[in-house]
């Protein structure tokens, strides 16, 4: 009897168990089936999109044109070169549209194109065969971004790689010692602490050869080209002729010639050292070593990759132990393929010698980090394209090595050398370059199935997969399969450690379960999701090459290599000595010693790394600068809720940087108004109007904008062509691609703002200068219903994980701030390129008769503004020294600083760490694409911002009411939002009676006694009556003049009053009386 | 000297002042060892609570000068604020629900947790006191109850098709406070549940032998007249703890529905004291209600002491 009990309850728990364990991985609706509607209009911008994302790449165009490793050597013209002058570029207007010029630069005939417009050349083809494209180039601008072109070949991109081009320009550091040594090279603060050297473009001709802008391809990019072939029956023949055209993106140039060329790869390193000893040059030369302190280079790629600084260890040269002494390069910021460093040096002697470096690399764990070498701008041999730099956790001293032989190279006598080191991919590009391959198909795979079984696919259903997508099924086995075949070349081959091929391998065996059993799809399609956003990771993290160098040392072969790292007692030592200092030494690196200067104290609440930043940008930017030149800034960092009362006990700063609602300190006085500073308007002229109108209350702006943030549409468009929409212009649109998504268990992701609608429609926000809120009125009920909707009628969800249902592709359009783009270029690296912002939808504009607006194409004008959010740095009260505050604003609020703070941000956080300047000049050098970049000005352009009114937090809260009526009750929403009108306006009355506003009671007085149409002609009258001008008056009380006569007073003298105007309202009501309120209070 | 004392204190040569100096003189140990706790009671609380009565009285709003308004505060506080008495019902309605049932609660599961043994006390214990010193462990409800459609509670309830679009658990006014009200109490087993479980403890078993021969029949007697009378001092911090929660009662619910929560629906005191101290900066009319929040404690606390008077009787 008892055994039986324990065994029905045992039985009892086990169920219980599965039916939970079952059910414990999904927690979503039940997903419904439903095909691909293919049926949807299409149109020119959408079969651009598709040609764009079906353009073939390298490995599909080698495999086309029948090019592989054993044909590439015979279809290579050894030595066949063809090079034409720049100033030769078609002048047919189909060719080119660039606005150009010729000139002559450097004895170097050339010319200038624009960062706009098209340039083509045409180039006879000697002989069939493979070139690469080669020019040679020139910055012509201090822009800090590189430059961008768009490349073709008769008009069209013959493959992916080949269409985006980045070309560098280079950049030199500005030393101070007078013999360009270490000493004295770098300027120091106050407390010895040496400071980042100013930057500066070098325009020079370079060398620029077309290549793969990832560096997944080591060598320059080949192509296919044809001789001139007479047409024959079977043959169209070709005219050997190619177009080669260059479309600007980015940044003005110039170019002295294009050609082609065919690609020869250098000698092996066995023939380099044969060639020498054949030559009686392999000598030991006994000369001492030549030492380049890394942090001094010639030149290089980026400004960003300036000397930073070790003080982990006792050998860094130099080093000290109480200042910081930049005395190494690299490190986080020189990793992106295609970044390099020169250097500049000379033998004393000729004859073989070794390069050694002293480097960190405690990054990429168990791999190595690679370079290559050019020495005077040439690779001596192939080998020197592939330099490895092992993973320790400490500093390490080698030779340069690809891993098998340390090389030997030979110098000439008195000669001067350049080397420059360049980050490369090494023999990891083809790993990486697959693993991207392998992501991209995983993620069409897995939108295949999604697109039939919703992102929560039903573990217990027979979705029938391999009869309805059988090539999907296929594909994950042959990813699969690719997986497994990197893992074994990584851990066989490169002889790497697991650690790096484990998320691989991870993938490997779930896709090809998933591949082998359909019943294991649904079941583990989100862990697919998760794996192929760890293989992005994964792709990311590997195409970082982190190497921070100390020194590089030139060194007769044979000599016996330098100590990378300090004895335990040594390093010991170095310890103590810092942690003694640390008591005496001053490291709080953001005050300072301000000497003559002027000082003010400026207040930031933004992290430390972000002070750090601003703080170095402020010493060599202001207070060396032109604009804040013999003032020095003691920046604080201080918790943000500080800076109100520290205003009010008076002890405040001089500018606060990053303050919350300037708004409601400036209503309550405590920060100034800055319209009467001489350079306001050129100040104000940098941003666009609406970044103003937040900042500024009755006529005086009070803050400067900083940041200006706005809603944008992200769109999957890799999702949203395959459903065959168009991207939508209008929200009418927008909701039309409602039902085709839900069908596809996808959604829209907006959120329950409904100002934007209402501002669309040419709506107000306000009544009277914010004396009543205006949403009583019919385009606000408008605009309110149609957001309710949204949510109830197309039941889009109210919560939502933005950048994880994007990535996910269940909502593949959202309309979300552009913040949105830094965290999805960081957190979803797999779907990079697969998605695009766009402008937010818009409403169509009518006329007041109701009737479509055109513009003068005909076609209808649409309203898509965005309802921007600004913050900005103020003046608080009390601040000491105005003029010098009021530089700072001047100057933080510049391009230059918050260009140089956006980059430095970035070159820190990565992409992630980019800043939504209000600046617009700032925005345009920001790293965005020419495309993002015009989508972005457009907005930035085309923005609304709310005005602050004394109150206005009651507004959001209120809406917030109304919409959850509406929602969770089934209110009607015009109903629901009417209801709180009169408890909006009842606290607008009481926030403006507390700071000595005219109310709206008195307001409506006013207006029904004298008659006025609005607000302004209250101004006129009063201007005129009071005898000032009518700028000088708000409806601020004490502002009445000397004589302290408010508006009240006059009311009180006119016998008018709030009460008994109610009174005749009443009347008036209850027909009894008939006369105007003047006349009715006449009459009393 | 402490009978010279008495002495002189009895026949009236000592006034009692001096006699309280003489005790003060002679317990000067005990008096310097409360010095850290006196000098900061009186700085954080006894200050702070004298200076809201005061600045109660005036227009105070952090940047002019204050005006002294008399009554006008309090006058406008129970005549022309409807807000104030949707506060006032709130808090009313909370505290009668969580204050009375949590002490409740707390005395019961220290009582079943009494019987068990040491070992599994300990733990047992601490499984039920864990929420409440993980300050902000119900901000896991704002997962559990979250309005995302991947939400666990809505995620399940659409799994097995009770709705088909996800609830608005901390907008919807029909949800907003039971919510509450259920997380407050799953937080309620405090201090006073952990004093409860020592003042169990420290009961002298031969009590309730001496009890039994006494005639006590049931545990319920036990309970009454032995165990209840025994944790006096217990039960009445703990009826101060559920108290001052309840009343104070705002953090969970703002950190959960949002400040105001729809509707005002779960709108307290304490949130009207924030909204005006805080976000409209009326210092004044904050102090004045805060001097009322505190006074309402008060009595709240005095008839509770009433109330547990009659324990054990």
């Amino acid at each position: 009897m008892r055994t039986t009990k324990t065994k029905k309850l045992l039985a009892l728990f086990l169920a219980l168990v599965m039916l939970v364990g079952s059910a414990l991985p999904v927690f979503a609706a039940e997903a419904t089936t439903g095909t691909t509607d293919s049926g949807a209009g299409t149109n020119v911008a959408l079969q651009e999109l598709s040609d764009e994302y079906s353009l073939m790449n390298y490995e599909e165009y080698k495999k086309n044109k029948g090019i592989n490793v054993d044909t590439v050597d015979g279809m290579r013209n050894k030595g066949v070169s063809v090079t034409v002058p720049a100033t030769e570029y078609l002048r047919d207007e189909e060719y080119t549209t660039a606005d150009i010029t010729v000139d002559n630069i450097d004895n170097r005939d050339c010319i200038i194109v624009p960062q706009t417009g098209k340039v083509s050349w045409k180039v006879q083809v000697p002989k069939t065969g493979l070139y690469c494209v080669r020019l040679v180039y020139r910055s012509t601008t201090d822009d800090t971004m590189d430059i961008e072109r768009i490349f073709t070949i008769d008009g069209k991109a013959p493959y992916q790689e080949a269409r985006y081009q980045s070309l560098h320009k280079t950049w030199t550091f500005k030393y101070l010692s007078e013999d360009g040594g270490r000493t004295g090279a770098f300027k120091k603060d106050p407390t010895e602490n040496e400071l980042r050297p100013e930057a500066a473009v070098v325009h020079a001709w370079t060398e620029f050869s077309i290549s793969d802008v990832d560096g997944y391809y080591t060598t320059p990019l080949e192509f296919l080209l044809n001789e001139k072939v007479e047409a024959t029956e079977d043959d169209p023949g070709h005219s050997g002729e190619v177009i080669l055209t260059l479309e600007g993106v980015r940044d003005e140039m110039a170019i002295a010639e294009v050609g082609i060329y065919t690609y020869e790869s250098a000698i092996s390193y066995a023939d380099y050292i044969k060639g020498l000893k054949d030559a009686g040059k392999y000598t030991t030369p006994t000369a001492a070593p030549v030492k380049l302190e890394a942090e001094l280079p010639v030149f290089v790629s980026h400004y960003t990759i300036y000397p930073v600084y070790d003080r982990s260890s006792p050998l860094t040269s130099p080093q000290d132990s109480v200042a910081i002494l930049r005395n190494t390069i690299g490190a986080d910021k020189w990793v992106r393929s295609g970044q390099w460093i020169k250097y500049g040096f000379k033998c004393e002697e000729s004859g073989m010698y070794q390069i050694g470096m002293r480097f960190m690399q405690d990054t990429l764990k168990g791999m190595y980090s690679s370079r290559a070498i050019k020495i005077n701008g040439q690779y001596l041999f192939e080998e020197a394209k592939n330099l490895q730099f092992g993973y320790k956790n400490a500093f390490q001293y080698d030779y340069l090595t690809d891993g098998d032989q340390y090389f030997e190279f030979y110098f000439e006598k008195g000669q001067e050398y350049t080397i420059e080191f360049e980050v490369v991919l090494g023999s990891f590009a083809d790993v990486v370059r697959q693993v991207d391959g392998i992501i991209t198909s995983l993620n069409d795979d897995y939108l295949r199935i999604m697109e039939l079984t919703g992102a929560d696919a039903d573990v217990n259903r027979d979705y029938g997969l391999a009869r309805v997508m059988p090539e999907v099924i296929i594909d994950l086995a042959l990813q699969a399969d690719l997986l497994y075949t990197l893992v074994d070349f990584i851990t066989e081959t490169a002889g790497l450690k697991s650690e790096t091929t484990s998320t691989l391998e991870q993938a490997a065996v779930l896709i090809e379960r998933m591949s082998e059993d359909e019943k294991e799809i649904a079941a583990n399609l989100s862990s697919l999701k998760s794996y192929i956003s760890s293989l992005g990771t994964w792709l990311s993290d590997m195409s970082a090459q982190f190497l921070e160098v100390d020194y590089i040392k030139i060194v007769p072969t044979g000599t016996e290599k330098d100590k990378a790292e300090a004895g335990f007692w040594s390093a010991m030592w170095f310890e103590i000595k810092k942690f003694v200092a640390s008591f005496f030494a001053n490291y709080d690196a953001f005050s300072v010693d301000a000497g003559d200067n002027k000082l003010i104290t400026v207040w930031t609440s933004s992290g430390r790394d972000q002070a750090q930043i601003t703080k170095n940008l402020i010493d060599a930017g202001f207070t060396e600068g032109e604009k804040g030149k013999g003032v020095s800034v003691n920046l604080k960092l201080t918790a943000g809720g500080a800076l109100l009362p520290s205003i009010l006990a008076g002890v405040g700063p001089d500018v606060s940087i990053d303050a919350t609602s300037p708004m409601e300190m400036a209503i309550r006085g405590a920060i100034l108004p800055l319209n009467d500073y001489d350079t306001f308007d050129e100040v104000m002229a940098r941003f666009s109007d609406s970044a103003k109108v937040p900042l500024s209350l009755y006529g005086k702006t009070y803050a400067v904008p900083t940041n200006q943030g706005f809603s944008m549409m992200f769109v999957r468009e890799d999702i949203v062509t395959e459903l065959g929409l168009k991207i939508p212009e209008t929200w009418d649109e927008l909701m039309s691609m409602v039902p085709v998504l839900q069908f596809n268990n996808m959604d829209i992701g907006m959120s329950q703002d409904f100002a934007v609608f209402l501002y669309q429609s040419g709506g107000q926000y306000w009544k009277n200068e914010g004396m009543a809120i205006n949403f009583d009125d019919y385009q606000a009920l408008d605009a309110f219903e149609y957001m309710c909707n949204l949510f109830t009628q197309y039941s889009l969800p109210t919560a939502y994980d933005a950048q994880n249902r994007f990535k996910t592709g269940e909502m593949p359009v959202i309309i979300s701030s552009y913040v949105l783009y830094n965290t999805l270029t960081v957190f979803a690296p797999e779907i990079s390129g697969l998605w695009r912002f766009y402008q937010i939808p818009g409403t169509p504009v009518v006329d007041e008769n109701g009737a479509p607006v055109l513009d003068e194409n005909g076609d209808q004008v649409i309203n898509r503004h965005s309802i921007s959010s600004i913050s900005g740095v103020i003046i608080p009260k009390g601040c000491k020294d105005t003029e010098s505050a009021w530089k700072f604003l001047d100057w933080y609020s510049d391009a230059e600083f918050q260009i140089d703070y956006c980059n430095e941000m970035v070159a820190l956080l990565g992409p992630s760490g980019k800043t939504t300047p209000a600046n617009r000049e700032a925005l345009k050098e920001l790293p965005w694409t020419s495309e993002e970049l015009e989508v972005l000005e457009t907005c930035l352009d085309e923005t609304y911002a709310i005005e602050p009114f004394p109150g206005d937090y009651f507004v959001g809260r209120y809406t917030g009411f109304a919409f959850a009526a509406a929602y969770n009750q089934g209110a009607d929403p015009s109903d629901s939002l009417l209801q709180h009108v009169d408890a909006i306006n009842k606290e607008l009355s009481r926030k403006r009676k507390e700071f000595d506003l005219m109310l709206n009671e008195d307001w409506m007085a006013i207006q029904e006694y004298m008659g006025f149409e609005s607000f302004d002609d209250w101004r006129n009258y009063w201007a005129v009556e009071r005898n000032t001008t009518p700028d000088s008056i708000d409806c601020i009380q004490d502002r009445g003049g000397a004589d302290k006569y408010t508006y009240v007073d006059w009311m009180k003298d006119h016998n008018i009053s709030a009460e008994n105007f109610a009174d005749w309202e009443r009347a008036v009501k209850y027909d009894e009386t008939e006369k105007s309120y003047k006349d009715w209070l006449a009459g009393k | 000297m402490t009978k010279k004392a008495k002495e002189a204190l009895a026949n009236g040569t000592m006034t009692k002042r001096q006699w309280t100096w003489h005790l003060m003189k002679r317990y000067k140990v005990g008096y310097f060892m409360i010095i850290p706790f006196m000098l900061l009671f009186f700085v954080f609380t006894i200050i702070p609570v004298a200076a809201s009565l005061l600045v109660g009285f005036t227009d105070y709003n952090m940047i002019e000068i204050p005006n002294w308004v008399g009554l006008d505060n309090y006058i406008t506080l129970f005549l022309d604020d409807d807000l104030f008495i949707t506060a006032v019902k709130n808090t009313l309605i909370f505290a009668v629900l969580t204050g009375p049932t949590s002490f409740i609660l707390s005395f019961i599961v220290a009582w079943f947790i009494n019987e068990l043994g040491p070992r599994t006390r300990a733990i047992v214990t601490l499984i039920f006191y864990a929420p409440s010193i993980s300050g902000g462990a119900f901000t896991i409800f704002q997962y559990i109850f979250a309005s995302d459609s991947y939400g666990l509670v809505n995620g399940w309830l659409m799994k097995f098709g009770f709705i088909d679009s996800p609830i608005l658990f901390f907008t919807d006014v029909n949800y907003i406070v039971p919510l509450c009200v259920a997380i407050s109490l799953w937080m309620s087993l405090g201090t006073s549940f952990l004093s409860f479980v020592a003042g169990l403890q420290g009961i002298d078993r031969a009590q309730f032998e001496a009890a039994s021969v006494d005639g006590i029949t049931n545990r319920w007697q036990e309970l009454w007249y032995v165990t209840l009378p025994n944790m006096k001092p217990q039960l009445m911090f703990g009826s101060v703890m559920a108290i001052t929660g309840s009343f104070g009662y705002g953090a969970m619910v703002t950190a959960l529905a949002g400040n105001p929560s729809t509707d005002y629906v779960a709108y307290t005191i304490s949130h009207h004291i924030e909204e005006y101290g805080g976000a409209r900066m009326e210092i004044g009319y904050s102090s004045a209600i805060s001097f009322v929040l505190f006074l309402i404690m008060i009595s709240a606390n005095m008839f509770v002491q009433k109330l547990l008077s009659k324990v054990g009787e």
